[in-house]
């Protein structure tokens, strides 16, 4: 009996749709002046030096440079673009690639990682998303100033989405 | 080979920080460019030059120089400042083939800022401007002899007097090409009784990657060859508040180049003939320069 247990246990673990602790997710930063490897070369280290970053690329050809953050964690857009321009390169648009639980709070859908401190407001094509269900979206990645407010929440503008 | 040669040789691969001005597509190997990143770290550069000067009945000069040089970037990506201290061999020969002499020494400091006026960036091109401003410290001997008596002020290592430099330097990049233009001014003060005239140098370069086509994933091997046309005018020097015989000209060099990157090494050479030499009376006159080293970023 114990054996079976343990067996269905096992079994439970590997095919369940799992969101381990070390997991990360994927941020892209259009980044314009890139145009030689000395130049992605001073890029590279200012960008390592980004707490957490993991996995970073830099696709000169294509002008940008990719990395992993980890899962629950948001990044901070502006020490990201702030390194870029100290690196010596011009930091454009942001994007994302990040997985989620929906939630609707005051109408506005949030995508949440682990807890409450680790979400994300949704805009854009965001037909068809339903509260509770747990989804992949990929989209630009911006802060939203508002006037008054102290707290700026990160949207994800989204470019699609599918259900995990 | 002679200590002094091997010295500096030696300095040129000491660890000794050097200033890489990160500069683009492979930075150009005898001009500069509007690139304004200092050094977080450390840089390596070995940078050995060898030039030759001559003239029919007067005999020749070579020159070996090394330079020992400290960066410190100010500002991220806005301001550097360069320490710049050249070790100088000079052996010269008469007309005859005799030796003269060969006297080795320190030249004359130089603390440079450069800072970066304007960026303009989009996808894989650049366009930079960065004016640059210094001032030259009489370090330099400037009353080496030999058994002939004194050299000539025009072949001692330092010219004796506070210069200060003013310039400009342009770059723009885009995928495979790069064009880089430059000009600075050296303002020669009075020292010791001499006036070396003042100084312009004014650079173009042209650089093309030659492989790969296309740069994917950093890091990638990459080979660029250049082209530059590096100018040096000279206005006529003053002795004693008279201007001096034999002093003063312009050349303009041709300097094809050759320059291997991976990731944060550069192998690189390039050889300089002159083209065009006009130069005021019976002087030596540059006739080619040799350039060879490597630079290596170390952060």
């Amino acid at each position: 009996m114990k054996k079976v247990i343990l067996s269905l246990l096992t079994l439970l673990i590997f095919i369940s749709p799992s969101f381990a602790a070390d997991d990360v997710y994927t941020i892209k930063v259009k980044v314009d002046g890139l145009a030689c490897p000395f130049c992605a070369f001073g890029l590279e280290k200012k960008l390592k030096g980004y707490e957490g970053l993991q996995n970073l690329k830099i696709l000169v050809d294509d002008g940008y440079a990719t990395f992993n953050y980890p899962y629950g964690k948001t990044p901070d857009i502006d020490e990201l673009k702030e390194r870029v321009k100290k690196g010596g390169f011009t930091p454009r648009e942001i994007s994302i690639n990040v997985h989620g639980t929906v939630r609707k709070r005051n109408q506005t859908l949030l995508l949440f990682m682990n807890d409450l401190n680790s979400s994300f407001q949704l805009s854009g094509k965001t037909q068809g998303i339903q509260e509770e269900q747990k989804i992949f979206v990929e989209g630009l990645l911006f802060k939203q100033e508002k006037k008054g407010h102290k707290e700026h929440p990160l949207v994800i503008e989204v470019t699609s989405w599918k259900k995990v | 080979m002679e200590k002094s040669v091997k010295f500096i040789l030696l300095a040129g691969f000491l660890l000794i920080p050097f200033p890489t001005l990160l500069i683009a597509n492979g930075p150009p190997i005898n001009s500069d460019s509007a690139f304004v990143t200092g050094l977080n770290g450390a840089a390596f550069r070995s940078f050995f030059k060898v030039l030759r000067k001559s003239k029919s009945g007067l005999g020749n000069i070579t020159v070996l120089s090394q330079p020992l040089i400290l960066p410190y970037e100010v500002l991220a990506n806005q301001l550097v400042l360069v320490a710049s201290l050249p070790l100088v061999l000079k052996d010269r020969r008469l007309a005859t083939g005799q030796h003269r002499s060969s006297h080795f020494g320190i030249g004359d400091f130089t603390f440079l800022g450069k800072y970066n006026l304007y960026q303009h960036d989009w996808h894989s091109g650049t366009f930079r401007v960065a004016g640059k401003a210094g001032l030259q410290f009489p370090t330099g001997i400037t009353t080496q002899a030999d058994n002939l008596g004194v050299l000539p002020r025009t072949l001692q290592n330092g010219k004796g007097s506070w210069n200060p430099l003013l310039g400009a330097v342009m770059t723009f990049l885009l995928q495979r090409f790069g064009f880089n233009a430059g000009i600075a001014y050296q303002l020669n003060t009075p020292g010791s009784g001499y006036e070396f005239g003042d100084a312009m140098k004014y650079d173009l370069a042209f650089a093309f990657r030659l492989i790969p086509s296309v740069y994917k994933v950093y890091p990638e091997h990459q080979i660029n060859a250049f082209i530059e046309l590096n100018g040096e005018w000279k206005q006529r020097d003053r002795s004693g508040g008279v201007i001096a015989a034999n002093t003063g000209g312009n050349v303009i060099y041709l300097s094809p180049g050759i320059q291997y990157m991976y990731e944060s090494i550069i192998f690189e050479a390039s050889f300089q003939v002159a083209i065009l030499t006009a130069f005021i009376g019976n002087q030596l006159e540059p006739q080619w320069a040799l350039n060879f080293g490597f630079r290596w970023l170390i952060f």
